[in-house]
Parts: C-alpha cells; structure tokens; sequence
C-alpha cells in the first residue's frame, strides 16, 4: 500500500476523480435541462468516475507492484526472512485492497458531497424563482428530487463497484507474476476489463450461436477465463429505482471474492516457482 | 519437471475455477434477467449509432454516461429543433437504458409536444392538410414510444398516467385516456390527483353517471387514511354531478358545499 501511495500517478489519478466528480454538478447544468435529469446525470457521472479511476488506480497500481519490488532488489531481504511467497503475495493484494476502499470511500464521500450541493442547490432555487409557487405539485417535485439524492441504493453500487476493483486488482496481480514489463501488465489488465464486460455476450453466444470453431474456441476462453464484469454494473439500476435485492448483492460478492480467490491461487502458483 | 508441475496445478486451478464461475454465473444470469438490469448489448447496428468514443465507453462499463450524451445530443437537436436528430437520440437513449423512466416520459413529450407543434406551423409546408398530417404523425409517434416504454416498464404508474395525458390532451379523446387513468391509480405510489384524473375525463366526455360513479368511489372511504387528498374538491365535484344527474335528495352522498370554498391547490 505504502509503495502505491509514495507514486506520483495515485495522487493524479485521485485529483483527476475529484476534479471530474466535483465537475458533475456543473456538467448536468450546462448539458439537461430538468432538475430531475440533473440530478440522474450527477449521479451517472460521480459513480461513473469511480468507477473508471479506481479501477485505473487498480490496474496501475498493481501492475507496479512486484516489478518494483524487483527493480528496487527489496524483495531479496524480504524473501531471504521466514516469509513465505504467498504471504508475501497476500500482503501486496490485502494492501491494495485497502487502498481501494479507502479511495472508494474518499470518492464517495465527495460525491455525497456534490449530491448535498445539489440539493441545496435545487431548493434554494425553488425558493428564489418567482415564478414557481409553493404549491404541492412544487413540493411533490423538491421531494421526489430529495429521494433521489438520499437514495441509499447509491451505497450498494458503490460496494459492488468495490468487489468490481478488487477483482481487476487480483488480476493484474496475477498478469505481474509473469509480465516482463509494466506496460503489458497494464494493457492486459486493461484488455481483461473490457473483455469483462462482454463475457456475458461472449457466454451467449457460444451457448447458442453457430460459430465457425475457431470463433467458439475465442468466445470459450472468454467464458471460461474473463469475469463476468457486467454482473457489478448496477449503478443504471439503483439510478433508474430499480429494487436490488440484497440477495442479489450476496451472491454478487460472493461470485467477486470467489473469482479473486482462485485468480490469487493461481498468481500464488505461478509466483512460487518464478527465479528470483 | 517445474513446468510440467506447474501446468498441472494451473490446470486444476482453471478446471476447479470453470466449475465454480458456471455456476456462480448461472444464477447470476437469471437474477441479472429477473431484475431487468442493464439494456441491450453492443450490436452491430448500436455501435453504428454511436461514436468511436461512446462505443468505446460502453464497452468499458459506462452505459449510464454513454445514455446520458446520447441525450444531451438529443437536447441540442430540440434546441436546434432537428427533430429526427431528436427522435434518433432519444430512441437510442432507451435502447440503452431501457428502465429510464425520464428517457421515456420526456422523449414522448419532445415527439408528441415538441415536434408535433413545431411541425403544425412549419411555413415550410405550404399545404394545412400535409402539416396535420405531420402533425399527427408526431403525436402517434410520441404515443407508440409511450406504449414502448410501458412494455420495458410495465411496474410504474408513470407512463400510463403520461399515455393517458397524451391521449386527452394531443389526441383530445378524455374517454380513451380513462383505462390509462385508471390502470395507472392502481399502484400504490401513484400520486392522489391520478385517481381524480379518471373523474375529470369522464366529466370531459360528457359520462356523468360515470363520473359520479368515480366521485363516489372516492369519497365513501376513510378520509382519515388520505390526509393529501382535496376532499372539498371532491365534494364540489360531485355535489355539481348530483345536481346535473338529479339524484334524489334521500341518495346523495355530498355534502352541500358553498361555491365560495374552492381548493387552493392541488396534489
């Protein structure tokens, strides 16, 4: 965690996702018209933001972690101490996990703070338009857009948004066992994510089309490798109102912490019998 | 030997990680399916659609955003009022958050109100005949779109109370808006002024016995449970309609209301 937090590039992927998340509030003004639509953009543009930079803190972040440790020869003295490889494996995923939720938490944090911002934003100029009387169709909309900001749903995009990362770290993870270089660490991560959210096509399609067997040889290793990344993606839903059923989250999680198990299992195997 | 060692433990894992991610993802899908989440896929004529850079959002997680520009293209294109620019922006916008219930409800209004105005003075059409008829073309639009939403959303009371407005309002038939009216006051968080709507349109179409059928219904319950509803207005509503139907004195509900007390507002 403390080797992410000394790079240059978490403070700059942090500011940027401050900067963007604080920025919502002037987008959806400038961009839609409605208070409603408004605050519908706020919302898709702060969890969209969390999303994309936590994830490239995720990738980059862990892509760097054991070729530092490499480069800088500090893995010799660590190793050399009873510390055993998977422990020490443990410790660079358990670390970066950690710095994820705690810059989750920071994101979400300022963007509660944009959706407070809005409110008082939308009240103040009920309040100050002459031209709105204060009658109870006007009070039924200031409530309804109240209900959207303090909409605690918002919370459980957030945690699958988090189990969502944590994946795509085990991953890189996994990738830096035995990447020879940073750059391709990051770019298959990165390749892995966006494959993620096609795993489900992919899934239907070699269920059900009639592909030549080169092509369902593709969409098989899709299948069976990728994450199913679209599973996390609730946030159109909790948006949208849709219910969300804890269950649903569960199960989710549960697939989550699965997923990374077996990607830390295998980045354990592979790192084992590497030369150091 | 390592290698061989180590083909055969990742192996086992994979094998032990196929097994388990099936089954995760099994139930995961019928619950992803159930609970109507996402919205269409990334398909040839989608991507063709969208730019470069939107394509590449979507495929990136970033559906919400990627809807949200779609429909600020479609707001610029009502401001420029390029209204199949709008129309193609806002169908787009609903393919791919189908479960936006403001996607559906303001695009109907840009094609039903919107366009179907703009349309009906457009000096462009020197022809009345041929700017009613455009007119109309816009109004049916804006009503399939509503009807299309209703389909994608079937469990909000909404979009039947919008395709109910729209039927009385556009097409000025308060008789058609009724089992709209009505379907839509048959869930629990539709507003009051929803179910009052129903005896309004009957009143409209000249149904009086059926509207004081409506003014009834929602008088004679515990007024106590709806502290919001406009009881007064109620009791002026269908104090008129006993009065127009001559109900015999004995028979009526209503109490006698002054003509002085008029509601102040309205729910």
């Amino acid at each position: 965690m403390t080797e992410v937090i000394r790079q240059k590039f978490f403070y700059i992927l942090l500011l940027f996702g401050i900067v963007v998340l604080c920025t919502a509030i002037y987008f959806s003004q400038i961009t839609v018209s409605t208070p409603a639509e408004q605050v519908k953009f706020i919302k898709d543009f702060g969890l969209a933001a969390i999303m994309i930079f936590a994830s490239l803190i995720a990738i980059v972040g862990t892509a760097q972690l054991l070729p530092l440790e490499l480069d800088n020869r500090t893995i010799y003295p660590i190793l050399a101490k009873p510390v055993y490889r998977a422990e020490f494996l443990l410790g660079k995923f358990a670390g970066m996990a950690v710095l994820l939720f705690l810059t989750i938490v920071l994101m979400s944090g300022i963007f509660t703070g944009v959706l407070l911002y809005a409110e008082h934003y939308f009240k103040q100029a009920v309040v100050a338009d002459p031209t709105v009387p204060m009658d109870a169709t006007t009070q039924d909309l200031v409530s309804m857009l109240v209900r959207q900001i303090h909409d605690v749903n918002l919370v459980k995009a957030v945690a699958l948004t988090y189990f969502k990362v944590v994946i795509v770290c085990a991953i890189s993870l996994l990738i830096s066992t035995f990447a020879t270089s940073v750059i391709f660490n990051v770019i298959a991560s990165f390749m892995v994510y966006i494959c993620g959210h096609l795993e489900s096509t992919a899934r239907h399609a070699w269920v059900g089309g009639q592909q030549p067997a080169w092509t369902k040889f593709m969409l098989l290793i899709i299948t069976f490798f990728v994450p199913d990344l679209n599973a996390f993606d609730v946030a159109d839903a909790v948006i949208n109102g849709q219910p969300l059923p804890m269950e649903y989250m569960m199960r989710t999680i549960g697939y989550g912490l699965f997923y990374a198990t077996v990607v830390l299992v295998a980045a354990y195997v592979i790192f084992q019998e590497k030369e150091i | 030997m390592h290698v061989k060692k180590l083909l055969v433990q990742l192996l086992l894992i994979v094998a032990i990680a196929a097994v388990g991610k099936s089954w995760f993802e099994s139930s995961l899908q019928q619950s992803y399916k159930d609970l109507k989440l996402g919205g269409a896929g990334l398909s040839i004529q989608l991507r063709s659609k969208l730019s470069q850079k939107l394509a590449v959002a979507l495929l990136s997680g970033f559906r919400g955003v990627v809807a949200d520009f779609v429909w600020i293209g479609g707001h610029q294109a009502w401001e420029d009022q390029v209204w199949y620019k709008l129309r193609e922006a806002i169908e787009l916008a609903v393919v791919l958050q189908p479960h936006s219930i403001s996607f559906w409800d303001l695009g109907s209004w840009h094609m039903a109100w919107n366009a179907s105005y703009a349309e009906s003075v457009n000096t462009k059409y020197h022809n009345k005949a041929v700017r009613e008829k455009i007119q109309k073309e816009w109004i049916q639009a804006g009503k399939q779109f509503l009807l299309d939403g209703i389909k994608n959303n079937p469990d909000t009371y909404e979009l039947y109370f919008r395709l109910g407005w729209l039927i009385y309002q556009k097409e000025n038939d308060p008789l058609g808006a009724v089992p709209w009216f009505e379907k839509a006051a048959t869930y629990p968080e539709a507003p009051l002024y929803v179910g009052r709507m129903i005896g309004h349109m009957y009143e409209k179409a000249g149904k009086m016995q059926e509207a004081y059928g409506v003014w009834k219904r929602l008088w004679l319950v515990d007024h106590d449970q709806y502290p919001g509803q406009l009881w007064q207005k109620i009791a002026q509503m269908g104090g008129q309609a006993e009065e127009k139907l001559n109900i015999p004195l004995e028979q009526r509900v209503f109490p006698s209301v002054p003509k002085s007390v008029r509601p102040t507002h309205s729910q």
